[in-house]
Protein backbone atom coordinates (compact mmCIF):
# COMPACT_ATOMS: atom_id res chain seq x y z
CA UNK A 1 0.00 0.00 0.00
CA UNK A 2 1.26 3.62 -0.90
CA UNK A 3 2.35 5.75 1.94
CA UNK A 4 -0.65 7.71 3.80
CA UNK A 5 -1.09 11.40 1.96
CA UNK A 6 -2.86 13.56 4.06
CA UNK A 7 -5.98 15.18 2.58
CA UNK A 8 -6.92 18.50 4.14
CA UNK A 9 -9.75 20.69 3.44
CA UNK A 10 -8.45 24.29 3.86
CA UNK A 11 -11.10 27.15 3.88
CA UNK A 12 -9.12 30.35 3.59
CA UNK A 13 -10.70 33.96 3.91
CA UNK A 14 -10.11 36.16 0.85
CA UNK A 15 -8.38 39.08 2.27
CA UNK A 16 -5.80 37.40 4.71
CA UNK A 17 -5.30 34.32 4.69
CA UNK A 18 -5.62 33.29 1.10
CA UNK A 19 -3.32 36.29 0.18
CA UNK A 20 -1.27 34.54 2.92
CA UNK A 21 -1.30 31.75 0.34
CA UNK A 22 -0.13 33.39 -2.15
CA UNK A 23 2.80 34.96 -0.73
CA UNK A 24 3.60 31.58 0.80
CA UNK A 25 3.60 30.72 -3.24
CA UNK A 26 4.76 33.64 -5.37
CA UNK A 27 7.91 33.74 -2.05
CA UNK A 28 8.45 29.54 -3.22
CA UNK A 29 8.56 28.93 -0.02
CA UNK A 30 8.47 24.48 -0.38
CA UNK A 31 5.43 23.13 1.51
CA UNK A 32 3.52 19.83 1.74
CA UNK A 33 0.87 19.44 -1.18
CA UNK A 34 -1.50 18.15 0.69
CA UNK A 35 -3.96 21.39 1.33
CA UNK A 36 -6.83 22.16 -1.06
CA UNK A 37 -7.89 25.48 -0.93
CA UNK A 38 -11.42 26.72 -0.46
CA UNK A 39 -11.48 30.58 -0.56
CA UNK A 40 -14.01 31.92 1.18
CA UNK A 41 -15.21 35.79 1.52
CA UNK A 42 -14.66 35.69 5.46
CA UNK A 43 -14.05 33.01 8.24
CA UNK A 44 -17.34 33.88 9.55
CA UNK A 45 -18.81 32.66 6.14
CA UNK A 46 -17.53 28.69 6.87
CA UNK A 47 -20.92 27.35 8.28
CA UNK A 48 -20.29 24.00 11.19
CA UNK A 49 -21.95 21.85 8.19
CA UNK A 50 -19.56 22.99 5.90
CA UNK A 51 -16.52 21.66 8.21
CA UNK A 52 -18.92 18.79 8.91
CA UNK A 53 -19.67 17.77 5.50
CA UNK A 54 -15.82 17.70 4.28
CA UNK A 55 -15.02 15.73 7.80
CA UNK A 56 -17.74 13.15 7.48
CA UNK A 57 -16.56 12.57 3.68
CA UNK A 58 -13.09 11.44 4.38
CA UNK A 59 -11.25 14.74 4.80
CA UNK A 60 -8.08 13.88 6.82
CA UNK A 61 -7.92 16.93 8.30
CA UNK A 62 -10.46 20.43 8.20
CA UNK A 63 -8.46 24.13 8.41
CA UNK A 64 -10.34 27.07 8.70
CA UNK A 65 -7.82 30.09 8.79
CA UNK A 66 -8.47 34.08 8.61
CA UNK A 67 -7.33 37.23 9.34
CA UNK A 68 -5.77 37.82 12.86
CA UNK A 69 -8.42 39.13 15.39
CA UNK A 70 -8.72 43.06 15.07
CA UNK A 71 -7.61 42.81 11.04
CA UNK A 72 -11.30 41.36 9.69
CA UNK A 73 -11.75 43.09 6.47
CA UNK A 74 -15.27 42.96 7.71
CA UNK A 75 -14.68 44.34 11.24
CA UNK A 76 -15.63 41.46 13.38
CA UNK A 77 -16.33 38.48 11.20
CA UNK A 78 -13.12 36.23 12.55
CA UNK A 79 -14.75 36.66 16.42
CA UNK A 80 -17.86 35.41 15.12
CA UNK A 81 -16.07 32.72 13.65
CA UNK A 82 -14.18 31.39 16.53
CA UNK A 83 -17.96 31.29 18.36
CA UNK A 84 -18.69 29.32 15.48
CA UNK A 85 -15.30 26.70 15.86
CA UNK A 86 -15.71 26.67 19.25
CA UNK A 87 -18.93 25.16 19.10
CA UNK A 88 -18.79 22.86 16.38
CA UNK A 89 -15.33 21.26 18.08
CA UNK A 90 -17.34 20.79 21.12
CA UNK A 91 -20.01 19.31 19.42
CA UNK A 92 -17.42 16.63 17.48
CA UNK A 93 -15.72 16.12 20.87
CA UNK A 94 -19.11 15.38 22.72
CA UNK A 95 -19.81 12.46 19.95
CA UNK A 96 -16.48 11.08 20.23
CA UNK A 97 -15.42 12.35 17.18
CA UNK A 98 -11.47 13.35 16.44
CA UNK A 99 -11.56 17.20 17.32
CA UNK A 100 -7.63 17.19 16.28
CA UNK A 101 -8.17 17.01 12.64
CA UNK A 102 -10.67 20.57 12.73
CA UNK A 103 -7.79 23.40 13.08
CA UNK A 104 -8.31 27.12 13.58
CA UNK A 105 -5.63 29.46 12.26
CA UNK A 106 -4.55 33.11 11.74
CA UNK A 107 -2.63 33.82 9.22
CA UNK A 108 -2.70 37.75 7.82
CA UNK A 109 -1.96 38.96 4.16
CA UNK A 110 2.31 39.26 5.19
CA UNK A 111 2.80 35.97 6.69
CA UNK A 112 3.55 33.76 3.65
CA UNK A 113 6.39 31.91 5.88
CA UNK A 114 3.39 31.53 8.46
CA UNK A 115 0.94 30.33 6.09
CA UNK A 116 3.88 27.65 5.42
CA UNK A 117 4.47 26.87 8.88
CA UNK A 118 0.80 25.98 9.60
CA UNK A 119 0.33 23.88 6.67
CA UNK A 120 3.57 21.42 7.55
CA UNK A 121 2.84 21.42 11.09
CA UNK A 122 -0.81 20.34 10.37
CA UNK A 123 -0.17 18.10 7.63
CA UNK A 124 2.34 15.92 9.89
CA UNK A 125 0.38 16.06 12.61
CA UNK A 126 -2.77 14.59 10.94
CA UNK A 127 -0.22 12.06 8.74
CA UNK A 128 0.40 10.91 12.77
CA UNK A 129 -3.07 9.99 13.14
CA UNK A 130 -3.70 8.23 9.93
CA UNK A 131 -6.63 8.33 7.45
CA UNK A 132 -9.70 9.91 8.45
CA UNK A 133 -11.96 6.80 9.29
CA UNK A 134 -14.92 8.09 7.41
CA UNK A 135 -13.34 7.83 4.56
CA UNK A 136 -13.61 3.84 4.82
CA UNK A 137 -17.11 3.97 5.80
CA UNK A 138 -19.11 2.51 2.50
CA UNK A 139 -21.98 2.90 4.51
CA UNK A 140 -21.96 6.22 6.06
CA UNK B 1 -53.76 22.21 38.52
CA UNK B 2 -55.77 22.38 35.57
CA UNK B 3 -58.72 23.86 37.37
CA UNK B 4 -56.48 26.49 39.22
CA UNK B 5 -55.11 27.50 36.59
CA UNK B 6 -58.25 27.63 34.34
CA UNK B 7 -59.58 29.64 37.73
CA UNK B 8 -56.64 32.40 37.32
CA UNK B 9 -57.03 32.56 33.46
CA UNK B 10 -61.05 33.38 33.62
CA UNK B 11 -59.89 36.27 36.62
CA UNK B 12 -57.63 37.20 34.13
CA UNK B 13 -59.81 37.95 30.85
CA UNK B 14 -62.90 38.03 33.09
CA UNK B 15 -61.63 41.45 34.32
CA UNK B 16 -59.90 42.72 31.07
CA UNK B 17 -56.47 42.63 32.51
CA UNK B 18 -55.14 40.19 29.30
CA UNK B 19 -57.60 40.59 25.65
CA UNK B 20 -56.67 37.08 25.39
CA UNK B 21 -54.99 33.82 26.46
CA UNK B 22 -53.70 30.95 24.90
CA UNK B 23 -53.78 27.10 26.39
CA UNK B 24 -54.37 23.48 24.92
CA UNK B 25 -58.42 22.73 24.87
CA UNK B 26 -59.71 19.02 25.02
CA UNK B 27 -60.16 18.49 21.23
CA UNK B 28 -61.92 15.63 19.49
CA UNK B 29 -60.27 12.18 20.40
CA UNK B 30 -57.66 12.44 22.76
CA UNK B 31 -56.15 15.57 21.22
CA UNK B 32 -54.90 18.55 22.74
CA UNK B 33 -54.59 21.31 20.77
CA UNK B 34 -53.67 24.52 21.49
CA UNK B 35 -56.38 27.43 21.70
CA UNK B 36 -55.95 31.10 21.12
CA UNK B 37 -59.15 31.65 23.67
CA UNK B 38 -61.07 35.39 24.13
CA UNK B 39 -64.30 34.60 25.61
CA UNK B 40 -64.45 33.14 28.86
CA UNK B 41 -67.08 30.65 28.15
CA UNK B 42 -64.76 29.15 25.63
CA UNK B 43 -62.26 28.40 28.63
CA UNK B 44 -64.64 25.22 29.52
CA UNK B 45 -62.68 22.64 27.14
CA UNK B 46 -59.29 24.36 28.52
CA UNK B 47 -56.86 21.58 29.57
CA UNK B 48 -53.99 23.51 30.75
CA UNK B 49 -51.57 20.87 31.71
CA UNK B 50 -52.34 17.66 28.93
CA UNK B 51 -50.76 14.52 29.70
CA UNK B 52 -48.98 14.92 26.22
CA UNK B 53 -47.21 17.17 24.27
CA UNK B 54 -47.98 16.82 20.86
CA UNK B 55 -47.24 20.59 19.78
CA UNK B 56 -44.65 22.60 21.63
CA UNK B 57 -45.69 25.54 23.38
CA UNK B 58 -43.23 27.99 21.89
CA UNK B 59 -43.82 27.06 18.22
CA UNK B 60 -47.63 27.48 18.83
CA UNK B 61 -46.93 30.86 20.26
CA UNK B 62 -44.50 31.46 17.46
CA UNK B 63 -46.84 30.64 15.00
CA UNK B 64 -48.47 34.16 15.20
CA UNK B 65 -46.66 36.67 17.36
CA UNK B 66 -43.54 37.55 15.48
CA UNK B 67 -45.18 40.81 15.79
CA UNK B 68 -47.79 41.40 18.63
CA UNK B 69 -50.56 44.12 18.22
CA UNK B 70 -52.13 45.84 20.89
CA UNK B 71 -53.44 44.00 23.92
CA UNK B 72 -51.98 41.29 26.10
CA UNK B 73 -51.39 38.05 25.74
CA UNK B 74 -51.71 35.61 28.78
CA UNK B 75 -49.80 32.01 27.34
CA UNK B 76 -49.93 28.85 29.58
CA UNK B 77 -47.12 26.46 29.37
CA UNK B 78 -44.64 24.12 30.66
CA UNK B 79 -41.16 25.78 31.97
CA UNK B 80 -39.09 23.87 28.93
CA UNK B 81 -41.94 25.57 26.49
CA UNK B 82 -41.56 28.80 27.79
CA UNK B 83 -37.56 28.43 27.82
CA UNK B 84 -38.18 27.95 24.32
CA UNK B 85 -40.44 30.89 23.94
CA UNK B 86 -37.54 33.04 25.26
CA UNK B 87 -34.72 31.31 22.91
CA UNK B 88 -37.46 32.25 20.08
CA UNK B 89 -37.59 35.46 21.19
CA UNK B 90 -34.01 35.75 21.10
CA UNK B 91 -33.77 34.64 17.62
CA UNK B 92 -36.45 37.07 16.91
CA UNK B 93 -39.33 34.43 16.17
CA UNK B 94 -41.53 35.86 18.96
CA UNK B 95 -42.16 39.26 20.25
CA UNK B 96 -42.56 38.92 23.75
CA UNK B 97 -43.25 42.53 24.57
CA UNK B 98 -47.57 42.19 25.23
CA UNK B 99 -47.00 38.45 26.14
CA UNK B 100 -47.10 37.01 29.95
CA UNK B 101 -45.78 33.53 30.19
CA UNK B 102 -47.51 31.01 33.38
CA UNK B 103 -45.91 27.95 34.00
CA UNK B 104 -46.03 25.76 36.69
CA UNK B 105 -44.50 22.35 38.64
CA UNK B 106 -44.51 20.30 35.53
CA UNK B 107 -46.07 16.72 36.04
CA UNK B 108 -43.82 15.46 33.07
CA UNK B 109 -45.38 13.75 30.14
CA UNK B 110 -46.56 11.08 28.81
CA UNK B 111 -45.13 9.14 25.95
CA UNK B 112 -47.50 10.00 23.10
CA UNK B 113 -46.64 6.52 21.39
CA UNK B 114 -47.84 5.33 25.33
CA UNK B 115 -50.30 7.47 25.50
CA UNK B 116 -54.26 6.35 25.84
CA UNK B 117 -57.05 4.04 27.42
CA UNK B 118 -55.00 1.01 27.08
CA UNK B 119 -51.66 2.66 28.30
CA UNK B 120 -50.97 5.64 30.50
CA UNK B 121 -53.71 7.97 31.04
CA UNK B 122 -51.89 10.84 33.37
CA UNK B 123 -48.20 11.61 33.97
CA UNK B 124 -47.23 11.01 37.61
CA UNK B 125 -44.11 13.37 38.62
CA UNK B 126 -43.08 10.13 41.53
CA UNK B 127 -43.20 7.66 38.68
CA UNK B 128 -40.37 8.05 35.76
CA UNK B 129 -42.09 4.96 34.27
CA UNK B 130 -45.21 7.34 33.15
CA UNK B 131 -43.05 9.32 31.59
CA UNK B 132 -40.92 10.57 28.54
CA UNK B 133 -37.13 9.95 28.95
CA UNK B 134 -36.10 13.58 28.39
CA UNK B 135 -38.88 14.23 31.11
CA UNK B 136 -37.31 11.90 33.59
CA UNK B 137 -34.21 13.48 33.15
CA UNK B 138 -35.20 16.89 33.26
CA UNK B 139 -33.97 19.31 35.80
CA UNK B 140 -36.21 22.88 34.69
CA UNK B 141 -39.75 21.35 35.72
CA UNK B 142 -40.46 24.50 37.35
CA UNK B 143 -40.11 28.41 37.92
CA UNK B 144 -39.61 29.31 34.34
CA UNK B 145 -41.58 32.22 32.63
CA UNK B 146 -43.34 35.46 33.93
CA UNK B 147 -44.91 33.22 36.96
CA UNK B 148 -45.21 30.14 38.19
CA UNK B 149 -47.86 27.81 39.67
CA UNK B 150 -46.09 25.97 42.33
CA UNK B 151 -47.96 23.50 44.25
CA UNK B 152 -45.60 21.08 46.07
CA UNK B 153 -44.11 21.08 49.23
CA UNK B 154 -47.10 22.60 51.30
CA UNK B 155 -47.49 25.30 48.70
CA UNK B 156 -50.54 26.34 46.58
CA UNK B 157 -49.61 29.26 45.25
CA UNK B 158 -48.56 31.57 42.01
CA UNK B 159 -45.08 33.01 42.16
CA UNK B 160 -43.73 36.05 40.56
CA UNK B 161 -40.93 35.54 38.66
CA UNK B 162 -40.74 39.05 36.66
CA UNK B 163 -41.82 42.46 36.95
CA UNK B 164 -44.53 41.60 34.60
CA UNK B 165 -45.52 38.46 36.36
CA UNK B 166 -45.46 40.72 39.56
CA UNK B 167 -48.02 43.56 37.93
CA UNK B 168 -50.62 40.69 36.77
CA UNK B 169 -50.84 39.05 40.06
CA UNK B 170 -51.09 42.98 41.60
CA UNK B 171 -53.73 43.58 39.35
CA UNK B 172 -55.54 40.32 40.10
CA UNK B 173 -55.56 41.18 44.02
CA UNK B 174 -53.12 37.80 44.90
CA UNK B 175 -51.10 38.64 47.61
CA UNK B 176 -47.20 37.67 48.20
CA UNK B 177 -46.92 34.24 49.55
CA UNK B 178 -44.83 34.87 52.65
CA UNK B 179 -43.54 31.26 53.52
CA UNK B 180 -42.08 29.14 50.25
CA UNK B 181 -39.11 27.50 51.69
CA UNK B 182 -41.55 23.91 52.04
CA UNK B 183 -41.55 24.12 48.17
CA UNK B 184 -38.40 25.29 47.59
CA UNK B 185 -36.90 22.19 49.51
CA UNK B 186 -39.06 19.63 47.53
CA UNK B 187 -37.79 21.80 44.09
CA UNK B 188 -34.00 21.29 45.07
CA UNK B 189 -34.66 17.81 46.37
CA UNK B 190 -36.46 16.88 42.70
CA UNK B 191 -33.90 18.42 41.14
CA UNK B 192 -31.39 16.58 42.70
CA UNK B 193 -32.66 13.37 41.88
CA UNK B 194 -33.50 14.50 38.27
CA UNK B 195 -29.26 15.73 38.23
CA UNK B 196 -28.37 12.32 39.17
CA UNK B 197 -30.32 10.49 36.26
CA UNK B 198 -29.39 13.30 33.72
CA UNK B 199 -25.58 12.37 34.83
CA UNK B 200 -25.85 8.63 34.62
CA UNK B 201 -28.09 9.00 31.35
CA UNK B 202 -25.40 11.17 29.92
CA UNK B 203 -22.68 8.64 30.73
CA UNK B 204 -24.49 5.72 29.49
CA UNK B 205 -24.72 7.24 26.44
CA UNK B 206 -21.20 8.11 25.82
CA UNK B 207 -20.35 4.95 26.73
CA UNK B 208 -22.79 2.99 24.34
CA UNK B 209 -22.78 5.63 21.14
CA UNK B 210 -19.17 7.50 21.41
CA UNK B 211 -17.16 7.92 18.37
CA UNK B 212 -17.88 6.94 14.59
CA UNK B 213 -18.91 3.25 15.11
CA UNK B 214 -21.24 4.54 17.85
CA UNK B 215 -22.94 7.44 15.33
CA UNK B 216 -23.22 5.06 12.86
CA UNK B 217 -25.22 2.12 15.03
CA UNK B 218 -27.15 4.62 16.87
CA UNK B 219 -28.08 6.35 13.79
CA UNK B 220 -28.79 3.19 11.43
CA UNK B 221 -32.33 3.50 12.00
CA UNK B 222 -33.31 7.13 11.52
CA UNK B 223 -35.08 6.96 8.18
CA UNK B 224 -34.56 10.49 7.64
CA UNK B 225 -38.11 11.77 8.16
CA UNK B 226 -36.39 14.84 9.45
CA UNK B 227 -39.39 14.58 11.81
CA UNK B 228 -36.90 15.74 14.96
CA UNK B 229 -36.62 18.69 13.14
CA UNK B 230 -40.07 19.62 12.38
CA UNK B 231 -41.14 19.13 15.81
CA UNK B 232 -38.10 21.32 17.28
CA UNK B 233 -39.00 24.49 18.09
CA UNK B 234 -35.78 26.30 17.74
CA UNK B 235 -35.29 24.43 14.32
CA UNK B 236 -37.34 27.75 12.87
CA UNK B 237 -35.25 28.06 9.59
CA UNK B 238 -37.28 27.77 6.73
CA UNK B 239 -34.99 26.31 4.69
CA UNK B 240 -32.62 23.90 6.63
CA UNK B 241 -29.03 23.13 4.88
CA UNK B 242 -29.59 19.39 4.79
CA UNK B 243 -32.81 20.60 2.16
CA UNK B 244 -30.88 22.54 -0.19
CA UNK B 245 -30.86 22.15 -3.40
CA UNK B 246 -27.14 22.22 -4.70
CA UNK B 247 -26.38 19.81 -1.40
CA UNK B 248 -27.20 16.91 -4.00
CA UNK B 249 -23.89 15.35 -5.56
CA UNK B 250 -23.60 14.62 -9.30
CA UNK B 251 -23.47 10.93 -10.22
CA UNK B 252 -19.94 11.05 -10.76
CA UNK B 253 -19.07 11.36 -7.63
CA UNK B 254 -21.44 8.93 -6.11
CA UNK B 255 -19.86 6.35 -8.89
CA UNK B 256 -16.40 7.54 -8.24
CA UNK B 257 -16.52 6.87 -4.26
CA UNK B 258 -18.35 3.43 -5.20
CA UNK B 259 -15.22 2.64 -7.00
CA UNK B 260 -13.22 3.22 -4.29
CA UNK B 261 -15.05 1.32 -1.73
CA UNK B 262 -16.99 -1.25 -3.88
CA UNK B 263 -19.95 0.52 -2.92
CA UNK B 264 -21.39 3.37 -1.96
CA UNK B 265 -24.29 4.41 0.46
CA UNK B 266 -26.82 6.61 -1.11
CA UNK B 267 -28.62 9.21 0.33
CA UNK B 268 -26.18 8.94 2.66
CA UNK B 269 -26.55 12.63 4.65
CA UNK B 270 -27.74 10.99 7.92
CA UNK B 271 -24.53 12.00 9.73
CA UNK B 272 -24.28 15.04 8.60
CA UNK B 273 -27.79 16.25 9.25
CA UNK B 274 -27.79 15.13 12.85
CA UNK B 275 -24.22 16.84 13.82
CA UNK B 276 -24.80 19.87 11.39
CA UNK B 277 -28.50 20.30 13.41
CA UNK B 278 -26.20 19.97 16.85
CA UNK B 279 -24.01 22.65 15.64
CA UNK B 280 -26.55 25.00 14.46
CA UNK B 281 -29.27 24.57 17.39
CA UNK B 282 -27.56 23.08 20.14
CA UNK B 283 -26.87 26.11 22.26
CA UNK B 284 -30.42 26.54 22.47
CA UNK B 285 -31.33 23.75 22.76
CA UNK B 286 -33.81 23.55 26.08
CA UNK B 287 -34.11 19.51 26.05
CA UNK B 288 -37.98 19.64 26.06
CA UNK B 289 -38.17 16.30 24.25
CA UNK B 290 -39.92 16.80 21.56
CA UNK B 291 -37.62 15.50 18.97
CA UNK B 292 -37.38 11.96 20.97
CA UNK B 293 -40.71 11.39 21.33
CA UNK B 294 -41.88 12.49 17.07
CA UNK B 295 -38.63 9.84 16.20
CA UNK B 296 -40.56 7.05 14.69
CA UNK B 297 -37.78 4.72 14.99
CA UNK B 298 -36.92 5.30 19.42
CA UNK B 299 -33.08 6.75 18.28
CA UNK B 300 -32.67 8.71 22.16
CA UNK B 301 -32.24 11.73 19.91
CA UNK B 302 -33.49 14.12 22.60
CA UNK B 303 -31.20 12.80 24.82
CA UNK B 304 -28.04 13.12 22.73
CA UNK B 305 -28.86 16.45 21.83
CA UNK B 306 -29.53 17.42 25.43
CA UNK B 307 -25.76 15.49 26.11
CA UNK B 308 -24.00 17.78 23.42
CA UNK B 309 -25.66 20.47 24.37
CA UNK B 310 -24.51 21.11 28.21
CA UNK B 311 -20.77 20.41 26.58
CA UNK B 312 -21.58 23.30 24.07
CA UNK B 313 -23.73 25.58 26.72
CA UNK B 314 -20.85 25.05 28.93
CA UNK B 315 -18.61 26.76 26.75
CA UNK B 316 -20.19 30.58 27.16
CA UNK B 317 -21.50 29.62 30.71
CA UNK B 318 -25.51 29.65 28.60
CA UNK B 319 -28.59 28.62 29.90
CA UNK B 320 -31.34 28.14 27.04
CA UNK B 321 -34.36 30.29 27.94
CA UNK B 322 -33.26 31.37 31.23
CA UNK B 323 -32.55 34.71 31.10
CA UNK B 324 -33.88 37.03 28.42
CA UNK B 325 -31.05 39.07 28.76
CA UNK B 326 -28.03 36.96 27.78
CA UNK B 327 -27.40 37.66 24.64
CA UNK B 328 -27.36 34.45 22.18
CA UNK B 329 -23.61 33.19 22.08
CA UNK B 330 -23.60 33.31 19.00
CA UNK B 331 -24.56 36.83 18.65
CA UNK B 332 -21.77 38.01 20.72
CA UNK B 333 -18.50 37.99 21.65
CA UNK B 334 -15.52 39.13 23.34
CA UNK B 335 -12.63 40.05 21.52
CA UNK B 336 -10.32 38.13 24.26
CA UNK B 337 -11.50 34.43 24.73
CA UNK B 338 -11.37 30.85 23.24
CA UNK B 339 -7.39 30.91 22.59
CA UNK B 340 -7.49 27.34 23.58
CA UNK B 341 -9.18 27.01 19.96
CA UNK B 342 -7.40 29.08 17.86
CA UNK B 343 -3.77 29.54 16.73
Amino acid sequence: MKDFEPRIIGFLCNWCSYAGADLAGTSRLKMPPNLVPIKVMCSSRVDPEMVTDAFLRGADGVLIAGCHPGDCHYDKGNYYARRRFAVLKKVVESLGLEAERLRLSWISASEGARFQQVVEEFTENIRKMGPNPTGKETLL
Amino acid sequence: MNSILKDLLRKALDNGIVSSVMVPSKGPGNSFPWTLVSDVSALQRAEPVPPVMSVQGAKALASFTQSMPEGKLLAVMRPCEARAAVELSKLEQIDLDNIILLTMDCPGAVPLGEYGEDGITEPDINDPATLRPLCRQCTGFTSAGDLCLAMHGGLNAVLPLTASGQELLDSLGFKAEADISGWEEWANAQRGERQVTRVENMENLKEAYSGLQGLIEVFSGCISCRSCRTVCPICYCRLCFIDMKDRRSPASEHLERSRNGGAARLMSNTLLFHIGRMAHMSLSCVSCGMCEDACPSDIPIGRLISMVSADTTAVFNYSAGSNPEDPLPLNTFLPEELHEYED
